[in-house]
């Protein structure tokens, strides 16, 4: 069954089925190898008493952008986005901001707060969102380039690439806080859409990835389904084009004869081998544990063992109750209505504390982080099918974590302590509607995902040194490792992890330049543009 | 118009696709049967479901962290009996099942303990120690019994007929008692009229009481169970149930199957009779990911949802006039019996049994059985059902998931397992307000607490193991399984008016249309109607001889079992 294989891809998370699908599609035959019994990686959804509980990834920034939405035709395979009007709530103590995914709505909410704003927010937004289109999402899918070639291309490409290459130097919080907001509350708001998914708000040379955090946290969107509907499609796109995944089985070695990797042994003693691996695991896993280090190039192993972690993890926990959903008092109607609902934060120092404690291993208190409600906007969320015996509703609660801490206990704990906290603001929550509860702790994440390792959700910390050409390391920037037949395309690899596709699609294409197979799709528009423009370098 | 045709599957080579050979309603595990056995026919089969994963109560889920899998409702896997694991190959599409020297144990708190070993020699050394002459009959009984076993078993992988029910009451002739008598008895008066010792009544009353068969406190349906359960086999799947219902997604798909998941079918239109060749339309729901999209069945729906969820899903009066019997099977269709409350437990280290003195094997016994407390109590058992004395039947029958005492790859690393306590409860809860008193936190909790001591006294030292702990009640069962009318966990009652002939044809006298649940026999892990209704299917479309379809009950668990011991 799975003999004569082209390609073999470790990890059927999103980057694995990604790259796996693209392969396939161009008439390799391809297998994913995938340790746990579903695939998905962080696509999960667990469905307990009829509640689909997304226990880790739930906010798709750029959804249908994503070039293998299109070219592997996923809606036709079941994978559709909820994009909610209403994208953002802060509840501060005596106010409440509230971002849409229209632009001019949010500057109106923001001017109800703080009239002088309004002008740096509609600055803010327009720079971001032109950032992001024109140059940060469009090399999302393409390989990265060397930093100062890149650097080069954009200071020749005009006022824009300019400026991208000023903001590259900065902290999130500088950029933000360069726009000259007079209400620092909300600074704040945007700060926390900077770093809600562990980007250092202080750390230097990351302020590049700012503009497309805060611009696409108000166009984000809910996969219909839950988020493994993703996983769901992509595998069936992948299986339709004759891919294969095998679950529940685990790599053990990757096999390498002198400089060339022919395929891998699997947990059980098996076999399989290959013309192409391509792995989608850490930078540990594949040249410290899966490779044998003594037989490697030494650049690859210092890589691998000087690997930073991310210096912050998730915490994460979904309820399925029998009740209404949360109606804050006191506050506009459409905080009701909101995506995001974000708790605890007055000020840009209280949005920097709450990364600093989780960076330096503090317990969360439940006061600070933010709350979504997905069942609200995707009936297929929680199973209403028993309408006598109440309304059901999926809540989320979601805050930065640190990996070290008796989890065990602890998880349940916070559970007790964010749910408590939401019903201050929305006190028709009550804690006696709770059928199902599920808390997903940094061990959770990293026990389920061990590539994920301390809970790093994006498979090592975004510094600079580990980012773009960098990621994992120049020698592997192109996908291809310095290792014959072995390619590289997880979270580890540019663009990082988040759910974007990058790695994975990137991976794909040096893999069918190698073998020869036909690359029968076209770069995406926003990619021939920024090449057009002088972004990005010709192919 | 052209938004609806975006939104088709795709099927192999690229081109649209929403005609299909068969349609099968509901992906659990004998939906997926039946769809892996008509796609392996040839035929191009689309199985649709409205939950986000497949397997409806084959889950295993990560319910205490990224930790242990935990099956959550279906553990016990009864394919040793079933044709279906050979034919379908299900070892090579990734399934392992485990076969230990027994597939379940009883345990009573009385530190005694009984190992249902297939081995009969083992078997009646553990009969010998609670009673020789209990044992001699036995032993006497499984001998003739033996010879027989899968011309009996296939009873369970082909459609009700009379004369099968004639074979199921003439089992009274391997213990020299009539057909007649047979009719007349229930399983406890049948364990009186055969034994003498009080635990080995209790011991093939809980292995009988699964309700595989029919119910033990029935008249003739409860000799017959009482009769087939010494020809109970069972096994554990490595990792997880879950795992059976990816080797039959597997399956499925190497042979061209079509699976749609989150994709609620709103209702199914009939065909009428001068257009039957167009095929019955399935639509699904409007919240699907492809809502208001149409799926032709060109030759056949198979509904693998309960009656009473079919019901809701076709035109009322077209059944009536098209099969008046149908109408009115669906209409009177029952869930109520019982209904399963499961509590589960993340455990540091294994349970302690407190009965490995007796037997050690014990600990290596994935499926637990705590029976009655006492015969006496065996009889009054019915009675508290019948008056609602929810805290009462908490001394009836528990089933006790222990898988990881066979399967030690659920063991986690920090050395903690997860062991599940099921009990059956009544459904109505009347003396509580209703149904809808599954939902009352300060009753349910009780519960939960009570299947804790319940293992505290089967188990010294259980509750200090206990790290974390959830339970699931009938209501939650029921939300989680829109088929699972009540929470009853195979698609409503198989016993009394919809015992064996009683149940539902697997084909209706509406061309095109079949079920594969409510059907006989009872949908379980066996996956017999999974068959049952590919074997109907099949014959009609003509497709049914296939050099590859050709396993008997059995068969491959014998295979697997002899190459174990050697």
């Amino acid at each position: 069954m799975y003999s004569d294989l082209d390609v073999l891809v470790l990890g059927a998370g999103p980057n694995g089925l990604t790259c796996a699908s693209y392969l396939a599609k161009a008439g390799a035959k391809v297998a994913v190898v995938e340790r746990n019994v579903e695939s998905g990686g962080g696509l999960m959804t667990q469905e307990l008493s009829g509640f689909k509980l997304n226990s880790h990834a739930i906010y798709m920034l750029l959804a249908e952008l994503m070039p293998p939405y299109r070219d592997l035709n996923l809606e036709s395979f079941g994978v559709s986005f909820v994009r909610p009007e209403v994208q953002a709530a802060f509840l501060y103590k005596d106010e409440s901001l509230v971002l849409y995914s229209d632009p001019a709505r949010s500057a109106d909410s923001v001017a109800r707060i703080s009239p002088n704003d309004v002008e740096p927010f509609t600055q803010l937004y327009s720079d971001f969102r032109r950032a992001s289109e024109e140059f940060i999402i469009p090399a999302t899918y393409v390989p990265p380039v060397d930093p100062l070639d890149q650097i080069e291309l954009l200071e020749q490409a005009g006022e824009l690439g300019r400026w991208i290459n000023e903001l590259a130097e900065m902290t999130p919080r500088e950029l933000i806080h360069g726009y000259g907001f007079t209400d620092e509350r909300i600074e704040a708001g945007l700060i926390y859409l900077a770093s809600m998914f562990g980007l250092d708000p202080d750390g230097g040379g990351m302020g590049f990835l700012a503009p497309v955090y805060v611009y696409r946290l108000m166009q984000s969107a809910l996969v219909r389904g839950g988020t493994h509907q993703l996983a769901s499609g992509l595998r069936r796109a992948l299986e339709s084009f004759g891919g294969i995944v095998l679950t529940a089985s685990e790599v053990r070695e990757i096999i390498l004869d002198g400089n060339r990797v022919s395929g891998i042994v699997l947990d059980d003693g098996q076999r399989i081998s290959a013309k192409a691996v391509v792995s989608t695991l850490n930078p540990e896993q594949n040249f410290l544990k899966l490779l044998d280090p003594a037989l490697l190039p030494t650049p690859l192993v210092e890589t691998a063992q000087a690997w930073e972690w991310d210096e912050t993890s998730l915490y994460v926990v979904n309820w399925g109750i029998v009740g209404e959903l949360p109606r804050y008092v006191g506050r506009p109607q459409e905080v009701d209505n909101a995506l995001t609902v974000v708790m605890g934060i007055e000020s840009p120092d209280d949005v920097l504390s709450h990364f600093e404690a989780a960076r330096l291993g503090s317990i969360p208190d439940g006061l600070v982080g933010h709350a979504s409600c997905p069942s609200q906007f995707d009936a297929l969320s929680a199973a209403n099918h028993l309408p006598d015996y109440g309304n059901c509703e999926v809540l989320r609660w979601e805050c930065l974590a640190p990996y070290e801490a008796n989890w065990t206990t602890l998880k349940k704990e916070l559970a007790a302590k964010a749910f408590e906290n939401w019903s201050r603001y929305a006190p028709n929550l009550s804690k006696a509607n709770i059928r199902v509860e599920l808390p997903w702790s940094p061990e959770d994440i990293e026990r389920h995902i061990p590539s994920m390792k301390r809970g790093g959700i994006k498979h090592g910390a975004y510094v600079s040194i580990q980012m773009g050409y960098n990621r994992p390391s120049p020698d592997c920037s192109s996908y291809r490792t310095p290792l014959e037949g072995l390619y590289v395309g997880g979270a580890s690899t540019h663009p990082g992890g988040m759910v974007l596709l990058g790695g994975g699609y990137n991976a794909a294409r040096s893999v069918v330049e190698d073998l020869e197979l036909p690359i029968w799709w076209n770069a995406p528009p926003m990619v021939t543009t920024a090449i057009t423009d002088g972004y990005l370098p010709e192919a | 118009m052209a938004r609806q045709d975006a939104n088709l599957p795709i099927r192999k080579g690229g081109s649209m696709e929403s005609t299909y050979d068969v349609v099968v309603v509901g992906a659990g595990v004998n939906g997926l049967t039946c769809g892996a056995y008509l796609a392996r026919a040839g035929l191009s089969v689309a199985v649709v479901e409205r939950r986000n994963e497949c397997g409806a109560f084959a889950l295993t889920e990560d319910l205490f962290g990224g930790e242990n899998p935990t099956d959550t409702h279906a553990a016990v896997c009864f394919l040793p009996m079933s044709p279906v694991w050979g034919d379908l190959e299900l070892d090579r599409h990734g399934f392992d099942l485990l076969l230990g020297k027994s597939g379940a144990a009883v345990v009573w708190p009385d530190e005694k303990n009984y190992i249902y070993y297939y081995d009969l020699n083992l078997q009646r050394r553990e009969l010998e120690r609670l009673s020789e002459k209990d044992a001699k009959t036995t032993i006497a009984m499984r001998e003739k019994l033996l010879p027989d076993a899968a011309e009996l078993l296939w009873l369970f992988f082909k459609p009700a007929t009379p004369e099968g029910e004639e074979r199921f009451f003439e089992l009274g002739k391997y213990v020299g008692i009539s057909p007649q008598e047979m009719r007349e008895m229930n399983g406890l008066e049948l364990l009186d009229a055969l034994f003498t010792e009080e635990h080995v009544k209790m011991l093939w009353l809980a292995a009988a009481d699964i309700g595989l068969f029919g119910d033990v406190a029935m008249k003739g349906e409860g000799a017959v169970a009482v009769m087939l359960s010494s020809l109970l086999a069972t096994g554990t799947p490595r990792g997880g149930m879950h795992t059976l219902v990816h080797a039959l997604v597997r399956c499925f798909r190497s042979y061209g199957g079509t699976l749609l998941l989150n994709a609620p079918v709103s209702q199914v239109v009939l065909a009428n009779e001068s257009e039957l060749s167009k095929g019955h339309s399935v639509i699904l729901s409007d919240d699907s990911p492809y809502p208001g999209h149409e799926i032709h069945a060109k030759q056949a729906v198979v509904f693998n949802v309960s009656p009473p969820v079919v019901k809701e899903l076709l035109d009322d009066t077209q059944v009536s006039q098209r099969d008046p019997q149908l109408h009115a099977k669906m209409k009177s269709w029952a869930s109520e019996g019982h209904c399963a409350f499961i509590s589960h437990f993340l455990i540091n280290g294994l349970p302690e049994w407190g009965s490995r003195g007796w037997n050690a094997d014990v600990d290596i016994s994935p499926f637990i059985l705590r029976p009655y407390d006492s015969w006496e109590h065996a009889h009054s058992s019915q009675e508290h059902y019948h008056r609602d004395e929810t805290m009462e039947v908490l001394g009836d029958i528990a089933e006790i998931y222990n898988q990881t005492g066979q399967d030690r790859s659920r063991m986690s690393a920090a050395g903690r397992c997860t062991l599940s306590v099921e009990i059956e409860y009544p459904v109505s809860l009347e003396a509580y307000g209703g149904f809808g008193a599954w939902d009352n936190k300060e009753l349910i909790d009780q519960v939960h607490y009570a299947h804790a001591d319940m293992m505290e006294k089967l188990a010294p030292g259980f509750k200090s193991q206990v790290v974390d702990s959830l339970y699931f009640t009938p209501l939650d069962n029921w939300r989680r399984n829109a088929s699972a009318i009540y929470g009853h966990e195979i698609g409503g009652d198989n016993s009394g008016p919809q015992w064996y002939t009683g149940r539902i044809p697997p084909r209706s006298t509406i061309p095109g249309i079949y079920f594969s649940q409510g059907i006989w026999p009872a949908s379980l892990t066996h996956l017999g109607n999974g068959y049952v209704s590919a074997c109907v299917v099949a014959e009609d479309l003509g497709v049914r001889s296939q050099e590859w379809w050709k396993s008997a009950p059995m068969e491959r668990f014998i295979e697997r079992l002899t190459s174990h011991v050697q």
